[in-house]
């Protein structure tokens, strides 16, 4: 039969084991919920609450072990201060001195109670904490509260990565133009966009729209000329829309202003 | 006698030596660690702090036999140990006679120790380490328990022969005796300078009583971190280099344990606290590290160095 000390330092260690579960359960809880509602906030699955979580909740398994030893009990009971540890590291010896400090002990355990490893405090916060943080929970999804549209956030920032990657900028074309901008510019007119393979997407809110569709009226046809006026060709313009490579294209634009002036 | 009955033994004891001794409380309590881990200890101090005569008062608290060997440069190994004498019988046939030394007591106080030869300390340090006297092909073993508390003062240093490192060791402590304060002195000259009462001690501790503690302090129960604490102390005398130059030996590491044991026992408790080891650190280390030079051009003796290797 196992000795009276023996059984009562595995009890104590068994109590030990269970309050520092039910305190790792409702740390993790609390975590779990705060980050509920951090990405609920943020429009990001619910799912990922759990990353940081189960991170929290092995780092406070870790680091609570050292709640589960005998200097732990000490701490909290000075009654007990080096006896429990010498008691617990003792049991194999059957001295009478040994067996009278086990008789205190015993004595000194029975007047411990579990109370004295709770901090009711921190307990009566958690507990009120985690009240709050359910409600706001509750509330930000009835009323479908977002602070960030991290969705959209992210493919913004995706988008303005990709483009400012494509620009490729000729610097001597560049200082060319902005030597003469008005003279110098070889493609037309500014305010015509250039889409190129493009596709742009209009989508006109019907309800917005100051184009009334009962007002429309059927399409006007005209006859424009076929011909185009003979001092007007297009064989310069043509030239511009051949793909000339960029380190002509100032050559180019050098040899038709030139022409521009014998006219 | 039971161990509930032990505490009341020693405040007893410290009662009676109190009635001759005015504090030193600690030097006090050291002794009788000393007593109790059946070790000897070397008091050290200035003269006229009562060495001697609490080494005297505590023998006569117990029910043991007393000698005292009075260390002068002239004194012969002989002279500890004993030597063989020759009788004469009724026949008139003559025989060699064993004549015991006086260390063959129970409790030797062996005065001023570092005024021996180191002929004469080397036979009186070994009969307190093999606790037995070898004279031609006889051994003599001592009678247990078997004490040598001896005393030397840390002035006056010409003519003397300091005990080695490695014969100090076998004292298990070095107690430090200091300056009364100025209340105590008072009481000093109070008690003795005017009239001379003949103070009776009575005897508290008889043979048996004595073996059995040192027994019980043996038991004494000790938590497995702090001898790991107690065995880490002695180690860092080993380590600290800049102010150690040779740190203490395993069997300091042993003394500490004990002599930690030996004071929970005399305070009452059934266990070795912290503070136990932390207060016979001193004692025991003491004279068993040797300082180095930047230990000594800091101006810190072997106390304050152990004062470090504590924080």
């Amino acid at each position: 039969m196992a000795k009276p000390i023996s059984q009562a330092l595995s009890e104590l260690k068994r109590a030990l084991i269970e309050i520092h579960a039910l305190t790792w359960i409702l740390d993790t809880l609390v975590v779990f919920l705060v980050s509920e509602l951090i990405f609920f906030l943020t429009t990001l699955p619910w799912y990922y609450a759990f990353i940081p979580t189960g991170i929290y909740s092995i780092v406070h398994a870790y680091h609570g072990r050292k709640n589960i030893t005998y200097q732990y009990v000490e701490e909290k009971v000075p009654r007990l201060k080096e006896q429990l540890m010498t008691a617990a590291d003792n049991l194999d010896k059957d001295y009478e001195i040994v067996e009278k400090l086990n008789k205190d002990v015993l004595e000194g355990m029975k007047h411990t109670m579990t109370s004295y490893f709770f901090s009711f405090g921190k307990l009566t916060r958690e507990l009120l904490f985690l009240f709050v943080i359910a409600f706001l929970i509750i509330g930000a999804s009835a009323y479908d509260v977002r602070f960030l549209d991290t969705h959209k956030a992210i493919q913004e920032i995706k988008e303005f990565s990709k483009s400012t990657g494509e620009y490729d900028v000729d610097e001597a074309m560049l200082e060319f133009e902005e030597g003469n901008p008005e003279e110098d510019n070889i493609y037309g007119e500014k305010s015509i966009a250039e889409l190129g393979n493009e596709q742009l997407q209009l989508e006109l809110n019907p309800v917005k729209s100051d184009a009334d569709i009962s007002k429309t009226e059927e399409p006007e046809y005209r006859k424009f000329r076929s011909t185009v006026p003979r001092e007007i060709t297009a064989s310069t313009d043509a030239s511009y829309e051949e793909s000339i490579p960029k380190g002509y294209q100032k050559i180019v634009k050098s040899y038709f202003r030139e022409i521009t002036k014998e006219n | 006698m039971k161990i509930e009955e032990t505490k009341r033994a020693f405040d007893r004891i410290m009662h009676e030596l109190g009635k001759v001794i005015v504090g030193q409380d600690e030097v006090l309590k050291q002794m009788t660690v000393s007593l109790l881990t059946n070790s000897h200890s070397i008091l050290e101090g200035y003269p006229g702090l009562a060495k001697t005569l609490a080494v005297k008062t505590m023998s006569d608290l117990m029910d043991l036999k007393f000698s005292r060997i009075q260390n002068t440069p002239d004194l012969m190994p002989s002279d500890i140990t004993g030597t063989y004498i020759i009788e004469e019988t009724s026949s008139g046939k003559r025989n060699f006679k064993f004549q015991p030394g006086p260390i063959f007591a129970n409790i030797v106080l062996a005065d001023e120790i570092n005024r021996a030869t180191p002929k004469t300390q080397s036979a009186l340090l070994e009969a307190m380490q093999e606790r037995q006297v070898t004279l031609g092909t006889s051994t003599y073993k001592l009678e247990e328990p078997f004490f040598v508390l001896a005393t030397q003062n840390p002035i006056e240093q010409e003519g003397t022969y300091p005990l080695p490192e490695a014969q100090s060791d076998r004292f298990l402590l070095k107690i430090k005796t200091d300056y009364p304060e100025f209340k105590e002195e008072v009481e000093i000259v109070n008690r003795y300078a005017e009239e001379v009462k003949k103070i009776n001690l009575k005897p508290i501790l008889k043979k048996d009583n004595l073996v059995y503690l040192q027994n019980i302090t043996r038991q004494v129960p000790i938590a497995n971190d702090l001898k790991k604490y107690a065995v880490q102390i002695v180690g860092n005398t080993r380590k600290k280099k800049d102010l150690i130059e040779y740190g203490a030996s395993p069997r300091a590491s042993i003394g500490l344990v004990l002599a930690a044991k030996a004071r929970a026992l005399m305070e009452g408790r059934k266990y070795v606290s912290k503070t136990d080891i932390n207060v016979m650190a001193y004692p025991i280390l003491r004279h068993r590290i040797i300082l180095s030079f930047e230990a000594e051009r800091q101006n810190m003796d072997e106390d304050a160095v152990i004062k470090t290797i504590l924080k």
